[in-house]
């Protein structure tokens, strides 16, 4: 009586399990579809994003092409100095005794 | 109730038979024709988005990049084709009314309406109409600085397939292979992740050009080009000893972002495609072959006082009249009789073969295309004159590149280099590749006949030489001018009043950054090298020399050196 009783929760445990199972499969397959959904959503955005990443770049490209910068620079009035008038700095590593250190002279 | 029984578990069984029976069939023996079925509604064909590499200078500045623009499909179906709304779409695409019509009427349903549309123009159509446009996307290739460099970079057709320039000779690498992928999606059409839809990017190329020289180069260029009105003229700055092309500029110039708006005189690249009779500058190769056949005494001097040489009939004269001149005084003045007389000296068959050792009459195997191999005749087609024309550059086609690279020799110790424009290729994953690698070439000259011949082309520029003007302050700067007439091929003669004046030369002139060559086609009041092109050559020089850190030799002589002494 005992056994028969042990064997029918068996079943039903056994039963249970299949069902569980079942729906536990159906579970994970539609969240790893929603999953390829969202991740697709943030693909197109990836996509988006670099495509305004490239059209930002040849904003930036226009903006800061040379010749952009020289009139900027002209109109503060930098230029290319006159070679006539460059003066040229050697820099003398002085040591703690005073003396002049040669070896390091850099121009 | 036994029988319903019966006869309710046959009925349940046949059912379930049934149902088992429809189940092998579909899943056993119809399986090919459901999972076909099945996957002509999941998955959709899709084309690989390809994007052209970066083209960027030796710094990593941008030279060529890439607009994400549109082509922009339109739905007959579901478009009203009133005359108000084709008008409205033809204003917002920018298409004319007429073509737009005759688009529409088109027997097919699905019509590409216009390519490289940008996305607030995309933005506005879908605005108007949801759902009769749909979008493709796709690359318009984009150059930042409009006609900077574009001889050098050339441009791309509207399927971005290289046409000139660079973009044409390295299309294979800067193009990827595209192609079609299944992507997943569900029965409305929402795609599914897939790693697959990458796009494809092709590879950078990495030059030799340096953005900030090509733009002293092009400023001056212009310059020089309003003050003389000419036709066109050309600027290549060469490295000597590795033969790369710091940079290369033409005028008339056309921009790349629209090369159709240009007729193909602005699109040619005068450096390697056009040739000149390069007159004075060409006598560097008669000087050589004299030095290196040992044909010269020591301290000799010539006589040229006549101010005139007879040649095969023709009296070829000098500009200024001279009176004795030693060699080196002859490369400082210019004296077309003193250099005839070295390269009778020299004899035909050595002045051509020294020809050919400079490179002229053959490419230089630059890395662009259309280069031409210019026009050096072989000494039995000479006539009697051949022999007093050549060496002072007339009868001879070179082009600028070709001369550039002939005193690139000179520059660095005798050795022949190839010119070259591409440094490296950069792989979409980030490995470099270089190119074009420099290796020592033939050395042509020996050490003492560059050294002679530095002397002297560094005269050239003294007070006394025909260059002074393209003297730089603080460097020596060794080089030669050029004037030659223009053959009228109409005419069949020398025209009297187009002339091509050229300067070329090396900066600092005992260890050079750079090669420097000036050519101005037809400039319109005085035509001497040393006039037009040597005052332009100072212009860039100075700049560059300054722009590259390269310190003035007699910084120590003028007290230019001021000392900060650090801890």
């Amino acid at each position: 009586m005992i056994k028969a009783e042990s064997g029918n929760i068996i079943k039903l445990i056994g039963f249970l399990i299949v069902i569980i199972g079942v729906f536990f499969i159906v579970w994970m397959r539609s969240s790893i579809k929603s999953l390829e959904y969202r991740l697709a959503k943030y693909q197109a955005v990836q996509t988006e994003l670099i495509k305004k990443q490239r059209n930002l770049y040849a904003i930036k490209d226009n903006e800061l092409s040379i010749q952009n910068v020289d009139k900027v620079v002209k109109e503060l009035g930098f230029d290319i100095p006159d070679r006539s008038k460059v003066y040229y700095v050697k820099s003398q590593k002085v040591s703690s005794l005073g003396k002049t250190d040669r070896s390091s002279e850099t121009q | 109730m036994k029988n319903r029984v019966v006869i309710l578990n046959i009925v349940v069984f046949l059912g379930f038979g049934i149902v088992f029976f429809r189940l092998v069939d579909i899943m056993i023996f119809k399986h090919e024709l459901y999972s076909s079925r099945v996957r002509m509604q999941t998955t959709a064909k899709e084309e690989i988005q390809v994007r052209r590499g970066v083209i960027f200078d030796r710094n990593g500045k941008r030279l060529a990049g890439n607009l994400e623009y549109n082509s922009i499909y339109c739905n007959k179906k579901m478009l009203n084709r009133n005359r108000n709304n084709i008008k409205v779409i033809s204003k917002i695409i920018d298409l004319k009314y007429i073509k737009l019509v005759s688009m529409l009427q088109h027997k097919t349903n699905y019509i590409l309406l216009k390519r490289n549309v940008p996305d607030h123009v995309l933005e506005r159509l879908i605005n108007y109409n949801t759902l009769a446009f749909e979008a493709h996307p796709e690359a318009k290739r984009y150059y930042a600085g409009g006609d900077f460099a574009s001889h050098v970079i050339g441009f791309v057709d509207i399927d971005n397939n290289g046409r000139e320039g660079l973009e044409a000779v390295y299309n294979k690498f800067l193009m990827n292979t595209g192609g079609t992928i299944n992507v997943n999606r569900d029965a409305r059409g929402n795609r599914f992740y897939d790693e697959s839809r990458q796009e494809r990017i092709g590879n950078d190329l990495m030059l030799t050009i340096d953005q900030t020289l090509q733009y002293i180069v092009e400023t001056e260029m212009d310059k020089t080009m309003d003050k003389w009105k000419a036709k066109a003229a050309t600027v290549i700055m060469m490295e000597p000893h590795t033969g790369e092309i710091m940079a290369m500029a033409n005028r008339p110039s056309f921009n790349p972002n629209s090369p159709g708006d240009y007729n193909s005189d602005s699109r040619r690249n005068r450096s390697i495609a056009d040739i000149y009779e390069p007159g004075s500058t060409f006598k560097i190769v008669t000087a050589s072959g004299v030095l290196e056949e040992h044909l010269l005494r020591k301290n000799e001097i010539f006589d040229v006082s006549a101010g005139s040489i007879m040649v095969g009939g023709k009296k070829i004269k000098d500009d200024h009249r001279h009176d004795r001149l030693t060699f080196s005084e002859i490369i400082e003045k210019s004296s077309n009789v003193g250099t005839i007389m070295l390269a009778q000296r020299l004899g035909k068959q050595r002045v051509y073969n020294y020809m050919k050792k400079f490179g002229f009459g053959q490419k230089t195997g630059i890395d662009l295309f259309g280069e031409i191999r210019g026009l050096v005749t072989a000494p039995e087609h000479w006539s009697g004159v051949s022999i007093g024309s050549m060496p002072i550059g007339q009868e001879v086609g070179v082009t600028p590149i070709q001369m550039a690279a002939a005193y690139s020799i000179i520059a660095n110790g005798g050795y022949k280099v190839i010119p070259h424009i591409v440094k490296t290729i950069i792989s979409p994953e980030g490995k470099t590749y270089d190119m074009n690698r420099f290796t020592l070439g033939e050395q042509i000259l020996s050490t003492n006949t560059v050294e002679t011949l530095t002397d002297a082309l560094i005269k050239v520029t003294s007070s006394e030489g025909t260059a002074k003007d393209a003297s730089v302050i603080g460097n020596q700067v060794a080089g030669k001018t050029g004037t030659a007439q223009i053959f009228d091929q109409q005419l069949g003669k020398y025209s009297a009043n187009d002339y091509v004046s050229s300067f070329v030369g090396f900066v600092p002139a005992k260890n050079p950054a750079f090669v420097l060559i000036v050519v101005v086609w037809k400039p319109k009041g005085v035509h001497y090298g040393g006039v037009v092109a040597a005052p332009a050559f100072r212009e860039i020089a100075e700049k560059s020399l300054t722009y590259l850190n390269i310190p003035r030799e007699n910084v120590e002589q003028k007290n230019l050196v001021l000392v900060s002494k650090v801890d």
